[in-house]
């Protein structure tokens, strides 16, 4: 099995995000990890390739800092890292993220696509979907549980659905965007992450993947403000003796913010 | 000078730290109270390598450079001093000696066992009447036939009780003093080889600490490491292998204690407030930070030298004197800031204490780290 595993890189979800005064970019300083959704994707493939025989094939996009990541997953067992990098690509709407994925995928043979079912920075949801369009192969979003049969050239995945869940089969190959929950993360040996170290990253720019520098000059959209979150507090106060100070909180939680 | 650690430094921290986290932290306590050598966490450790860091991958290691290697010690040294003690001996002090005074046979044979977990390893010196005064060991080792016979007993060997091969140094020619000290890789097994395990320890209670006992047995000449009469050197030349982990151990032992301290500081509350917010809390506080921080740059400085080839003897004494005696004052301290809560092993900074107190202790007390140091400083020799 010949396995792509396309990869973003986010803000640390634990980061203090601050906006820069003009209020179309975030300050730079904070760090930045690979997306957790796609830690899911990676173990998945690597999984299917100790199972299956086959390769890892890990791309990122961007402009700049996917080295980082491509690093983090060749070191808990990936093949081939792939990095399409190019000032062009600063804040490119997803469907055009997605044009560039197709653009380098259609190179490579591969008889299956993961991707994290989103970024937890923007948290669309839209790349997976729109690059399985582009390619013309079968969706499977936010799947748990992934099955490959491979002689059968075929899968049966169980995703999340409101309420439950539901099995689905479909034709490889096909596209497969991954949840929590799908498997539980190996941890990185020392002796991968010296192989990290030394092993090349196969970088591109747009031009070498035939994108002209004009290709984005109609994006689909354009940011135009970032705001900071809305903060909705207040403060409750629990009356009545403790047995029944535990009851209202037992019942805010579960009823009003619905944690329990 | 660079103060950055590279990218692959940096993964090899979060891996390493996440391994603390989850696997090593949460049977920390338990195992101590317990007195329970670590062994299922060991069995986690060895294949990802942490049982062979800066060993060459041709003999089975991950090929670390010496400040991933501190990194490593430092994060398991955080989670768990014995599990870091057990991970010293076995690469600093037994892997890098074969590594670097074995026979290229010895090297094939031990090394990517011990890289795997195994088997493990134990590095004796200590005996119940020679101990900073290593060179006045009495354990003897006399030619016979082919082989060797080993005659004599060994004490506060960690790891000693579950080795399975054992680096010791032994008497060959009484009459030429340290320089006739020769250093065997014994194996466990042989006819009058036995050990007692030291119970009650302050300390590192779930770490494995033993006396061996050697009467008439048989060694074969295939055990030797290096030649007949290096092992003084040898043995001092380990030393600062060993005494940079726990240098590195140390650090993470101040950086538990700053984490501890942290997190209690801001729960607890006295005065109507919390106690961070009291000068001499953060006073206590400050101190372990900037403490940590020395310590670290101290060990780093040695892992450069040891990294670059030169030899570091001074540089890592001075890191493992400052590192051990800071990591002492920070849990002394982390108690304080716990207050009777401290005093309990509810909270981990009394295990911290505890097991920090031997590091000033073993691999050479503080008070040799300083005649090294000041040997260095005035040009005499305090001790032969």
């Amino acid at each position: 099995m010949n396995i792509i595993v396309c990869l973003k890189r986010v803000p640390d979800t634990g980061a203090r995000l601050e906006i820069e005064k003009d209020g179309m970019e975030l300050k730079p300083d904070f760090p930045w990890i690979l997306n957790p959704y796609d830690e899911f994707a990676i173990e998945e493939a690597i999984r299917i390739k100790e199972r299956f025989g086959g390769n890892v094939t890990l791309i990122t996009v961007g402009p700049e800092g996917g080295e980082e990541i491509l690093k983090r997953g060749v070191a808990t067992g990936a093949d081939v890292e792939v990095y399409v990098k190019d000032p062009l690509l600063q804040g490119l709407d997803e469907i055009n993220i997605a044009k560039v994925l197709s653009a380098v995928i259609s190179t490579i043979p591969f008889d299956m696509i993961l991707c994290g079912k989103q970024g937890t920075d923007s948290d669309s949801g839209v790349v997976g979907g729109a690059l399985a369009g582009l390619l013309d192969i079968p969706l499977v979003s936010a799947v748990k549980r992934l099955n490959i049969l491979p002689e059968e050239r075929q899968a049966h995945a169980l995703r999340e659905v409101e309420g439950g869940a539901e099995v689905v089969e479909c034709p490889l190959p096909a596209l497969f965007t991954t949840h929590k929950g799908l498997n539980e993360l190996r941890y990185p040996t020392l002796s991968g992450i010296m192989r990290a170290k030394k092993q090349e990253i196969r970088c591109l720019d747009l031009k070498s993947i035939g994108i002209a520098a004009n290709h984005f000059s109609n994006r689909n959209f354009r940011r135009v403000g970032l705001s900071y979150p809305l903060l909705n507090r207040r403060g409750i106060i629990l009356k009545g003796d403790i047995k029944r100070q535990v009851q209202e909180a037992v019942t805010f939680l579960k009823d009003e913010v619905r944690i329990l | 000078m660079d103060f950055e650690l590279t990218e692959d430094q940096r993964m090899i921290r979060e891996m390493a730290k996440r391994f603390a986290d989850e696997e090593i932290i949460p049977f920390a306590r338990e195992n101590d109270v317990m007195e329970r050598f670590p062994i299922d966490i060991l069995k986690k450790m060895a294949p990802l390598g942490f049982l062979g860091g800066p060993i060459p991958e041709e003999y089975g290691g991950a090929g670390l450079d010496f400040i991933s290697d501190a990194i490593v010690f430092e994060e398991i040294g955080r989670g768990c001093s014995s599990v870091r003690t057990i991970v010293s001996v076995q690469v600093s002090l037994v892997e890098l000696s074969i590594l670097h005074w074995g026979t290229e046979e010895q090297k094939r044979r031990f090394l990517p066992l011990l890289c795997k977990g195994e088997i493990l390893g134990a590095f004796a010196i200590t005996e119940p009447e020679a101990g900073s005064d290593a060179a006045s060991i009495k354990t003897s080792a006399v030619r016979k036939g082919d082989g060797w016979v080993l005659n004599g007993s060994k004490t506060w060997i960690s790891t000693g009780d579950v080795a399975d091969i054992i680096v010791i140094f032994a008497q060959t020619d009484p009459s030429k003093g340290h320089k006739g000290i020769t250093a065997f890789i014994v194996e466990k097994g042989i006819p009058g080889f036995t050990t007692r395990e030291i119970k009650g320890k302050l300390g590192l209670r779930s770490a494995d600490t033993a006396q061996l006992f050697f009467e008439e047995c048989p060694i074969p000449d295939s055990a030797l490491l290096g030649d007949v009469g290096e092992g003084f050197k040898i043995a001092m030349s380990s030393l600062d292998n060993g005494r940079y982990g726990v240098a590195a151990g140390c650090v993470g032992i101040i950086q538990g204690c700053i984490d501890a301290c942290v997190k209690y500081a801001q729960e607890r509350h006295q005065f109507g407030k919390p106690i961070a917010s009291f000068q001499l809390v953060q006073d206590m506080i400050a101190r372990m930070y900037v403490d940590r921080d020395a310590a670290r740059l101290l060990v780093y400085r040695a892992g450069d030298l040891k990294n670059r080839g030169i030899r570091n003897t001074l540089e890592t004494s001075i890191a493992k004197y400052f590192a051990s005696e800071a990591a002492v004052r920070a849990a002394t301290d982390a108690i304080q800031v716990h207050g009777a809560y401290g005093y309990s092993n509810e909270y981990p900074v009394e295990r911290y204490l505890r097991d920090a107190k031997v590091a000033t202790i073993y691999e050479g007390t503080s008070q040799i780290q300083k005649l090294i140091i000041g040997e260095q400083i005035l040009g005499i020799k305090a001790f032969e």
